[in-house]
């Protein structure tokens, strides 16, 4: 009987241990897995930026031929402010971070900049029909194949951030300069910011971080710890938009 | 009972037993008005044929304004001809699916032959792959080159445009796209 005993708890013991230890490997093998090379990142300071200039816009607008649909000169059908096409924008603090603030953060003046996310998790590759919109693997940028889209803007719906916009008419009608480098998009597709893929690709940082004058984008891989982006999360508190949601934002405000 | 009676009635009335049904003569004398009918059809269809696909054989063959200063193309001529919307569509989604952006290709000659240099080696040079800044470089106006024959294969309609150029954008002011 006291034998019995004995082996009974042994044999417990060493099942426990064998569950952990393989538990761990299959965790381990999982995140190897899926786990990107890069982890690209942006990085805004709002000690320096208070939202106040519009370089950052201008310049990335500028570099995607972004339609100006606030533009008062535009002559096409329907409302103007909801047909908005935005990559980058300044928002109220307590819009951007209304589940952070409390009555003193409430009432902070100064808007913040705010873009799409790139997040860990995104909800709107998810709900894509048409396999139009990815998180790439190798450097995690969220990003639209606008060939594939078919315009059903389940995205749109599934971004809590409000990052996509919808092309309800043809931008180039609304645009005033084109650059010649980048594509103009068409009627029916969405669009957002895609972090520069296309600067990235021939080695420049994107637009925005080149054109801050304030020196208050920093954009770099997270992996990587001597990247601008991870230096200046160092030793600073920064948040980042609607944590709670669990889509993990690569966009962080150091406050 | 009187409703039988009424119905029985009726149904004299409805079907009456002296009807004459029409003779094969009468069913010849409409021969003009099918033959008409028929006529009529066939300009229809035949029409309709002709100002969609069968226009095309009597139409001009495709001249195309070949490029002054570049001689060759990314591929042969031959492969071009055939392929090129293959190779687009390829270029496309390595460029958007798998960011592969550059290319090394064989250089060639004005004939589309494959160029080696002194020891036989084969020569090759990087390309990017885009339609805005390596197809467009050379063939810089959509309208006189990519139009030409997509009109003449019916590949768009006459006044038409293909999508390409929705988005992206010709960077040829003359080409006016």
């Amino acid at each position: 009987m006291d034998r019995g005993k004995r082996n009974f708890l042994k044999i417990a013991g060493l099942t426990g241990v064998g569950a952990y230890v393989g538990l761990k490997g299959v965790q381990a093998i999982g995140n190897k897995g899926t786990k990107a090379k890069k982890k690209l990142a942006l990085v805004i300071d709002t000690r320096k930026c208070k939202g106040d200039c519009p370089d950052c816009i201008t310049a990335c607008h500028r570099e995607h031929n972004v339609a100006e649909r606030h533009n008062p000169n535009f002559k096409g059908p329907g409302p103007k402010a909801a047909q908005g096409i935005k990559w980058i924008w300044v928002s109220t603090f307590a819009g951007a971070f209304h589940e952070q603030i409390h009555e003193r953060t409430g009432k902070r003046k100064e808007p913040v900049v705010v873009l799409c996310n790139h997040c860990d998790d995104p909800p709107c590759t998810r709900v894509c029909p048409t396999g139009a919109t990815w998180k790439r693997k190798e450097d995690g940028i969220v990003t639209i194949d606008m060939h594939r889209c078919i315009g059903c803007r389940f995205c749109m719906a599934a971004c809590p951030y409000g990052s996509r916009s919808f092309n309800f008419s043809d931008p180039r009608r609304s645009l005033k300069a084109v650059k010649p480098g980048f594509p103009t998009r068409t009627t029916g597709v969405v669009e957002k910011c895609n972090f520069c893929v296309e600067r990235l690709g021939e080695g420049l940082l994107p637009a925005c971080v080149t054109a801050c004058t304030k020196k208050a984008m920093h954009f770099g891989d997270l992996n990587d710890k001597n990247s601008p982006a991870s230096k200046a999360l160092m030793g600073v508190h920064s948040i980042t938009r609607k944590p709670i949601l669990g889509t993990g934002p690569e966009v962080y405000y150091v406050l | 009972m009187a409703d039988d009676k009424d119905i029985e009635k009726k149904e004299e009335e409805w079907a009456p037993t002296d009807y004459k049904y029409p003779q094969t003569e009468d069913a010849r004398s409409d021969m003009p008005l099918i033959v008409l009918g028929l006529l009529v059809f066939v300009a229809l269809m035949l029409g309709a044929t002709m100002a969609n696909r069968g226009l095309g054989t009597f139409r001009k063959k495709p001249v195309l304004e070949l490029p002054k200063n570049e001689k060759s193309c990314v591929r042969s001529v031959e492969f071009m001809r055939e392929n090129h919307m293959k190779l687009l569509n390829d270029w496309r989604d390595q460029v958007v699916r798998d960011g592969v952006r550059k290319e090394k290709i064989p250089r060639r000659d004005a004939k589309g032959k494959i160029l080696k240099d002194a020891g036989g080696k084969t020569v090759y040079q990087t390309i990017e792959r885009s339609l805005t800044k390596t197809c467009l470089r050379c063939h810089d106006n959509p309208k006189t080159f990519c139009d030409s024959c997509h009109l003449y294969a019916g590949v768009i309609r006459p006044g038409g445009n293909i999508v390409c150029f929705d988005c992206h954008i010709v960077p040829n002011p003359k080409a006016g796209r």
